[in-house]
């Protein structure tokens, strides 16, 4: 069952990208909501699982986006799996370390999609779309916390959490 | 098995009188966290006003309808897919109405493809592009239905975007703000026609790059040139919203604010000559 809550958890969050796209909302501000599921697999998780978490909800956003299918997913793993890996060498379980860490990797994985669609279409799109980027990132930095504390709280990826995985092996 | 008498009180939703109710006390326990995700995964679709043919977009597609209907109550589905076409009739009412005062070389040269009468097939918006950057449309419409790529889709006379691939009964729209989509366009300035091409810049904006311009551009429709042999003429693209003045080489930049906005679209027209 610990498979399903993932799963649904997942759907949900692509639930949520689809309904509210965030080049369609009022404004254009949301924050990367499957970017959250991937990061907080890369805060809880080991590399590995990480990874393939992360793999999953950026493919996820690929099924429903016109940009090339893998691109995301691949930007979103080894998002995930980078953070696994250094998360030991900071604060990862204060709020501020959270929100800083969610806000840098959003940039850097937004700023690297702009970057393919510069390079690859004839509009130029990276500094028009910049500073929306910015203020979207600040917003997955201001709710990754949230989300992370929830997950604590309600023990959603209980079974993946890599102190337990430890315990086991 | 957990033992019900050490469980939580909150979950003993039914008192533990038979073996149903331990069996349902100890499930509840085991799986409150997947239940309370299935809940609000299945909420939405709760009031949902029919089954859609598509897997994924179905799904998705039933969500704005469904989310109308729980907050505003049964109906509420029928209102939203009544408003929907009525916006859809409204803007066609409001293209015929522009295309009947506008600009004289447009009517004389762009009557005979509208009156050749393209079959038009409506399609619903099923689901929208997940990326910030990006602009493209899911529609309920595909070669079953006689969709190909590379048809306009619009919505009244005003174009939205063009199909760039079909499956069997749903199809993926580039929307003409999308940052790859580059279209042949033209706007009239005093009685005279400017050309150029419109690109998407992201984030809904569209900009256009005059090369073919005698005139300054203020303002003005901006119209499908359909000499780049993919749209027919004058389809209404946007309307010049800040123009500057003719650099070095001749080319003017104009942003364009798209005529529709594809946020509020439910249903479009997709044009497949006969």
């Amino acid at each position: 069952m610990r498979f399903v809550r993932v799963i649904l958890l997942l759907l949900l969050f692509t639930l949520v990208t689809v309904r509210f796209p965030p080049g369609l909302v009022e404004r254009g501000l949301t924050p990367l909501w499957l970017f959250l599921p991937a990061l907080l697999f890369g805060f809880v998780s080991p590399p590995g699982t990480a990874a393939l978490f992360g793999w999953s909800c950026g493919a996820l956003f690929g099924v429903f986006s016109i940009e090339p299918f893998g691109v995301t997913a691949f930007l979103y793993a080894v998002a995930a799996w980078f953070i696994a890996h250094v998360r030991g060498s900071f604060f990862s379980d204060h709020p501020v370390t959270q929100g800083l860490t969610a806000f840098v990797f959003s940039l850097l994985v937004g700023s690297f999609e702009l970057l393919r669609i510069e390079i690859s279409s004839p509009a130029l799109a990276f500094w028009p779309n910049f500073s929306r980027l910015l203020l979207m990132a600040v917003l997955t930095g201001a709710v990754f916390p949230v989300l992370w504390s929830a997950e604590r709280r309600a023990g959603l990826l209980a079974g993946f959490r890599e102190v337990e995985s430890r315990v086991r092996a | 098995m957990p033992d019900p008498a050490r469980l939580p009180k909150s979950i003993f939703l039914v008192r533990t009188g038979g073996w149903l109710g331990r069996f349902l006390a100890v499930f509840l326990a085991r799986h409150r966290t997947e239940l309370l995700l299935l809940v609000a995964l299945v909420l939405p679709f709760a009031a949902g006003s029919g089954a859609d043919p598509h897997v994924a977009g179905g799904l998705i597609g039933l969500v704005p309808t469904a989310s109308a209907a729980v907050l505003a109550g049964d109906d509420a589905g029928g209102w939203k897919e009544m408003s929907d076409r009525l916006l859809l009739e409204n803007a066609d009412l409001r293209s015929r109405l522009l295309a009947l005062g506008g600009p004289a070389g447009l009517k004389a040269r762009d009557t005979a493809w509208w009156e050749d009468n393209p079959i038009r097939i409506e399609a619903r918006v099923i689901a929208r592009d997940a990326s910030p950057f990006r602009g493209s449309l899911l529609v309920s419409a595909g070669s079953r239905e006689g969709v190909r790529p590379g048809a306009p889709v619009v919505v009244g006379q005003a174009l939205l975007g063009i199909v760039t691939s079909v499956g069997a009964r749903s199809s993926s729209v580039r929307l003409v703000s999308d940052p790859g989509q580059r279209i042949w366009a033209m706007v009239f300035e005093g009685g005279v026609e400017s050309q150029g091409y419109v690109e998407g810049m992201g984030s809904g904006a569209i900009g256009m790059h005059l090369i073919s311009t005698e005139a300054a551009v203020v303002e003005g429709p901006v119209f499908s040139a359909g000499e780049d042999g993919v749209l027919p003429r004058g389809l209404l693209i946007g309307r010049v919203s800040r123009a500057e003045d003719l650099d070095r080489n001749g080319v003017a930049e104009v942003e364009v604010g798209p005529e529709v906005d594809p946020a509020r679209v439910g249903f479009v027209n997709i044009l497949v000559s006969q």
